[in-house]
């Protein structure tokens, strides 16, 4: 469906893109991980068009991005939903929905889209009257119009609390359920992992690696964490004289964390008990796609 | 086998081929009307729900109108006030005073209270001019003798000296009866003016031009902007709709809102004896040139200045002048000769002066160059700001 091979970008001698190459398969959920200013979303800008490349070949759904024809062609079967995007605000949510729709030459039924996307109550609104996770969810109404083939969606989610997230993420994987290939940029580990297939992770304009979250996670981080907290200070400070001749510890505000490469759970607790040393809580974290970009990069996503 | 069959099945393919040609040219033609009448659908909807966006475009030339119109009206039939204190009451001072009252632009209030001071008079009844004739003015004239009438008025009132042209004026015919002198010659004054028309009539034209420079640059420049900011733009240049429809769209609806705007303007104008003969169907073209140049100028203004306070300031600082400077509101011959110079550069002066001599019936030679200055104008700025318009973020 997306085929990117060594695609670069500079701007003013800078490089913001380097050698970038990856596939996207038909009805895949492909996500880019990657902070702020790593280069996301100057790659959705150039695969649809809005920026042009230094270098690199591009053909999207066999189309090829350079040739002006077929990026007419290529712009009748994708969505887009740019990163901050606002639509008229002096119009309400059906009219804007409908205004964007007869740009293609075929569209959803209004009323089906707005079913979608739990915007019935607000056909009527105007959109700047909205709060800013109904007009996220309007902007997503918007590049699914055109019923496309494949959606590509600049951090859909940032911006929004856990609970309308969790509807844009139902929204996203009803879409893909129906076989629509989504292409999604996020700085947050854990979108990736809810909703990718796979997932490439980016770090100042250059692909670390490309895989299932479940693969990379393997691959770079086969252990999790143990979390310990404790009553006091003082048992906290024993703990750590007892424990870090052991393993290596992390002290993050009043908790430890150990990493189960090192140690296991029941030594831990055995170390502990022996010791006589009391804690109030302990957790074990299953590894995530934010230790993997820890891994790959040696720094910490922005937004965890 | 003869060739025959396969020239035929050649044959058939081309024009096959041909149909299909013709079927997706004409596909793109309907769905670039389509999108064309979608977005002007959408700049309707925005404009009828923006107040202040209806006030600049369509209420403001019709406030012009009425404000300017009444002022000219007035210019045209001024009818003054004249206080006089008849201290003589004779049958000359009558007489004058009749004189007076009769000229077509004055009329006459005779006081009947005594005046000690002319000044604390004028004041206290909040008056500019107060004309005094002193007792026994009539038996000396009629003595022969010189006697003098005094006039005491406000130099600051622009009314005072039109009334004292007028007294004068009615002096002299008085002094030339007395002194039974025969007239040699006199000054039949005429204008040139087609008969019917009026400072209104002059002024339209004008207006119209402003009307519609100012909508074309403030509309063109608000849509830009708002959809340059908010990603609308980015957005439409993702669709399958070209630069072009939305550069067409916008310009259409810029012309329908300045015809709108011309023909309130004329309709309220009618109110100040308008002549409706003076409207041309190439009217038309001269608002269709102002939208192009003035829009023209607002594309070039949003490539050039990215900040949105310094594109909506440096808008203002183009307008503003040309209003003033190019002879649309203020007329030419009244400016000094250095100001005529400077309102040579101003696009308006030649949309609005085209558009007074067509609307005047003075198709002279002087109208064909404004025109063609006009529509190079229309074009070439409505061409480089197609060019400048960047849709891309690149």
């Amino acid at each position: 469906m997306i085929v990117v091979s060594n695609l670069q970008k500079s701007i003013n001698s800078e490089e913001i893109l380097s050698s970038i190459s990856f596939k996207v398969h038909k009805g895949e959920f492909f996500c880019f991980l990657g902070p702020d200013g790593s280069g996301k979303s100057t790659i959705i800008d150039i695969l649809v068009g809005l920026r042009k490349p230094t270098e690199g070949k591009i053909t999207i759904l066999g189309y090829d991005r350079y040739n002006p024809l077929e990026m007419r062609e290529i712009k009748k079967v994708i969505g887009v939903l740019p990163q901050e995007f606002r639509t008229h605000d002096n119009l309400s949510v059906k009219e804007n929905i409908l205004f964007w729709g007869k740009m293609y030459d075929k569209m959803f039924d209004i009323n089906e889209m707005l079913d979608k996307f739990k915007l019935v109550d607000k056909a009527n609104t105007r959109y700047r009257k909205l709060p800013g996770n109904l007009k996220r969810r309007v902007g997503l109404a918007i590049a699914f119009v055109n019923k496309p083939e494949i959606v590509f969606l600049d951090e859909p989610t940032t911006g929004l609390d856990q609970f309308a997230k969790k509807e844009v993420w139902e929204i996203l994987l009803d879409f893909k359920r129906q076989g629509t290939t989504i292409f999604m940029t996020t700085n947050q580990a854990i979108e990736p992992q809810v909703l990718a297939d796979r997932v490439a992770i980016i770090h100042k304009g250059l692909i670390k690696d490309v895989g299932s979250p479940v693969e990379l996670i393997d691959r770079y981080s086969s252990s999790g964490k143990i979390i310990i907290r404790f009553t006091s200070s003082d048992e906290r400070s024993s703990a750590i004289q007892k424990l870090q001749s052991d393993c290596p510890i992390e002290i993050i505000d009043d908790n430890i964390e150990i990493s189960s490469d090192e140690i296991t759970l029941l030594e831990i607790l055995a170390k502990l008990d022996k010791a006589n040393i009391r804690y109030s809580d302990l957790i074990t974290q299953k590894p995530t796609l934010n230790d993997v970009f820890i891994t790959l990069t040696g720094e910490k996503l922005n937004n965890t | 086998m003869s060739n025959k069959p396969d020239s035929e099945k050649n044959k058939e393919i081309k024009e096959n081929n041909f149909k299909n040609r013709i079927k997706t040219f004409l596909h793109s033609i309907l769905a670039s009307i389509r999108r064309i009448s979608n977005q002007i659908g959408v700049i309707s909807l925005r404009y009828f729900r923006s107040p202040s966006t209806i006030f600049w475009s369509v209420v403001y030339p019709v406030i012009l109108v009425l404000l300017f119109g009444a002022l000219f009206s007035r210019s045209v039939n001024p009818n003054y006030e004249l206080s006089v204190a008849d201290l003589d009451e004779s049958d000359q001072s009558r007489d004058f005073i009749e004189r007076l009252d009769n000229s077509s632009s004055l009329s006459v209030e005779v006081i009947d209270e005594l005046v000690i001071s002319e000044e604390n008079w004028l004041k206290e009844n909040n008056k500019d001019i107060l004309l005094v004739i002193p007792t026994d003015w009539g038996i000396i004239l009629s003595l022969n003798t010189s006697s003098n009438i005094t006039v005491f008025h406000d130099p600051a009132s622009p009314q005072s000296r039109d009334i004292i042209e007028i007294i004068e004026e009615v002096t002299s015919e008085l002094n030339i009866e007395i002194l039974q002198i025969e007239v040699k010659f006199g000054l039949i004054i005429d204008n040139y003016q087609i008969e019917g028309l009026s400072f209104i009539d002059s002024f339209v034209p004008g207006l119209i031009m402003i009307a519609v420079s100012t909508i074309a640059l403030f509309t063109g420049l608000n849509y830009d902007l708002e959809e340059k900011q908010s990603g609308i733009l980015y957005k439409l240049s993702l669709t399958p709709s070209y630069r072009y429809e939305w550069i067409l769209s916008k310009q259409i609806w810029q012309i329908c809102l300045a015809l709108i705007a011309s023909t309130l303007a004329i309709l309220f104008a009618l109110i100040f004896d308008f002549n409706a003969a003076n409207i041309r169907p190439m009217m038309i073209l001269f608002i269709i040139y102002g939208t192009m140049t003035f829009s023209g100028i607002a594309m070039i203004l949003n490539r050039i200045i990215s900040n949105p306070d310094g594109v909506m300031f440096a808008s203002i600082l183009i307008i503003i002048p040309q209003i003033l400077l190019s002879g649309s509101l203020i007329q030419l011959d009244t400016f000094p000769t250095f100001l005529l110079y400077i309102a040579r550069i101003f696009p308006l002066f030649y949309l609005s002066e085209s558009m007074r001599f067509l609307m005047l019936e003075n198709v002279s030679q002087q109208f064909w160059l404004y025109y063609a200055i006009s529509t190079v104008l229309a074009f070439v700025l409505f061409i480089i700001g197609i060019f400048v318009t960047n849709w891309r973020k690149e």
